[in-house]
């Protein structure tokens, strides 16, 4: 299951109501969003976007009836058993980090962000940005830890030629055990046009 | 040797403005009253000997003795004629007017001998020697320049032989020496620490030495130069007058400023 699929059952699986619902579910062998809603006393678009979700995420089937003139669906469980797996390995994936790590990057000219370094100097403790324009403009504060911190001190300027993120690494004295959070400030500083890589 | 100058002419400064502005007032005063232009002319001296003074603290270049006595003495001297009769008071006023003179002319010595002269023109013409390369990338970050080894005790010497030659302003922190490479007088008088804003090279108690440039002092130089570079340079600068200072090579330091033939008197 993906991060995606998996918040959409979390999220409806901590309703108060979800028990009840999937009770009736196994109670009936099928039910439309109307009668569920009826018989538990609850609002009717509350039932239809819970079963809507559960339906998008197979856990029930739904079938389109015609009765007089307006159609409607009606639910039906599919399984006994609802597993929540996520896999966590694609985020440890080493080759994608080895490859990061020879991007070669740079701070951007013109980029219009405030470094601000730490009391004793020797890394930077928070970047600026502001984003937006006219009254819009808001102001995004990061505050880094400190290797992304020694990190960002070490960072090639705008008109240095850009370097590697491995070898600024170890420019600045950081540790491989820090790479993924180097790499995940890098992301961030490339997304709002701080950071150019080559 | 001719080298091309990379900064921008100078321009007149504040205090270049507030001087010509007094000076002017004075000549005005004294066409309709001497003894009311000779009480400004108090006031002007006066504020000089106070400003020699407290540069005297903050830098203890000792030729700034000098300036504040020479600048005290003729405070006395514009004092006194301005609310005695000169007649009367003659024996003091030629033993005054003597040491005035003597003290001046010690003081034009020193002017010309360029040892009472802010460095910093120098300095930021010293820095971009090196850097050819036109490039915009100016950033607010302060670069990693080098790494050296010293003394706690080296450190606080080479500070010391800084401010009384009157290249930068130390400024000492827990962990660090930073040299202030223009300070605004503002800053000077009132002893005003604040540094972030300006151009300054950092040695920290680990032996890193940074720099940083001041976008106001970047756009002194008449061209876009590449900013890293010239970052560099700064810090590098600081490292070899802190080499030739700890070989006893101070001297050498001095002549480097003097032989880049800049002005004698501090310019904007």
């Amino acid at each position: 299951m993906d991060f995606k699929r998996a918040a959409i059952l979390g999220s409806y699986m901590s309703k108060d109501y979800a028990e009840d619902l999937f009770r009736l579910l196994v109670t009936y062998q099928d039910i439309s969003a109307s009668e569920a809603a009826s018989r538990l006393g609850l609002h009717i678009k509350t039932v239809q976007d819970f079963l809507e979700a559960m339906a998008s995420l197979d856990i029930l089937s739904k079938k389109e009836v015609f009765e007089k003139k307006r159609p409607y669906y009606r639910y039906a469980l599919t399984t006994r058993t609802i597993d929540m797996h996520i896999d966590l390995n694609p985020l440890f994936d080493v080759q994608k980090g080895e490859a990061r790590s020879r991007q070669k990057i740079r701070e951007k000219s013109n980029a219009g962000v405030r470094f601000s370094t730490s009391r004793d100097g020797q890394y930077i403790s928070h970047v600026t940005m502001w984003i937006g324009q006219g009254r819009n403009r808001k102001e995004r504060r990061i505050n880094l830890s400190i290797p992304q911190g020694k990190f960002l001190f070490h960072l090639p300027f705008p008109s240095a030629k850009p370097m590697e993120i491995a070898e600024i690494m170890t420019k600045a004295g950081v540790e491989e055990a820090h790479s993924s959070e180097v790499h995940d400030i890098v992301k961030e500083l490339v997304e709002f046009g701080v950071i150019e890589n080559e | 040797m001719y080298t091309t100058r990379k900064l921008k002419p100078p321009i007149l400064s504040t205090e270049g403005i507030i001087g010509i502005i007094a000076i002017s007032c004075f000549l005005f005063l004294l066409i309709f009253s001497f003894r009311l232009a000779m009480g400004f002319g108090v006031l002007i001296t006066s504020f000089a000997a106070l400003l020699s003074l407290i540069i005297l603290i903050r830098t203890h270049n000792v030729y700034f003795i000098i300036s504040m006595l020479a600048q005290l003495l003729a405070t006395v001297f514009l004092l006194i004629i301005a609310l005695f009769d000169i007649a009367e008071m003659k024996p003091f006023l030629i033993p005054i007017a003597g040491l005035m003179v003597v003290s001046m002319t010690m003081m034009l010595i020193f002017i010309f001998q360029r040892k009472m002269k802010w460095r910093t023109r120098e300095v930021m013409e010293m820095a971009a020697m090196p850097v050819n390369e036109i490039k915009d990338g100016f950033t607010g970050r302060p670069l990693p320049s080098a790494k050296a080894d010293y003394s706690m005790e080296e450190l606080k010497a080479f500070a010391s032989f800084i401010s009384k030659n009157m290249i930068a302003i130390p400024v000492h922190e827990a962990s660090k020496t930073i040299f202030v490479v223009n300070i605004p007088l503002g800053r000077l008088l009132f002893f005003n620490k604040n540094y972030r804003d300006r151009s300054w090279v950092s040695f920290d108690h680990e032996g890193n030495i940074s720099s940083s440039i001041s976008q106001t002092d970047y756009f002194l130089y008449r061209d876009d130069l590449a900013f890293d570079q010239l970052c560099d340079s700064l810090g590098k600068l600081f490292l070899e007058f802190f080499e030739d200072y700890r070989a006893g090579k101070g001297q050498r330091v001095i002549d480097r400023f003097n032989n880049m033939k800049l002005n004698i008197i501090t310019e904007g």
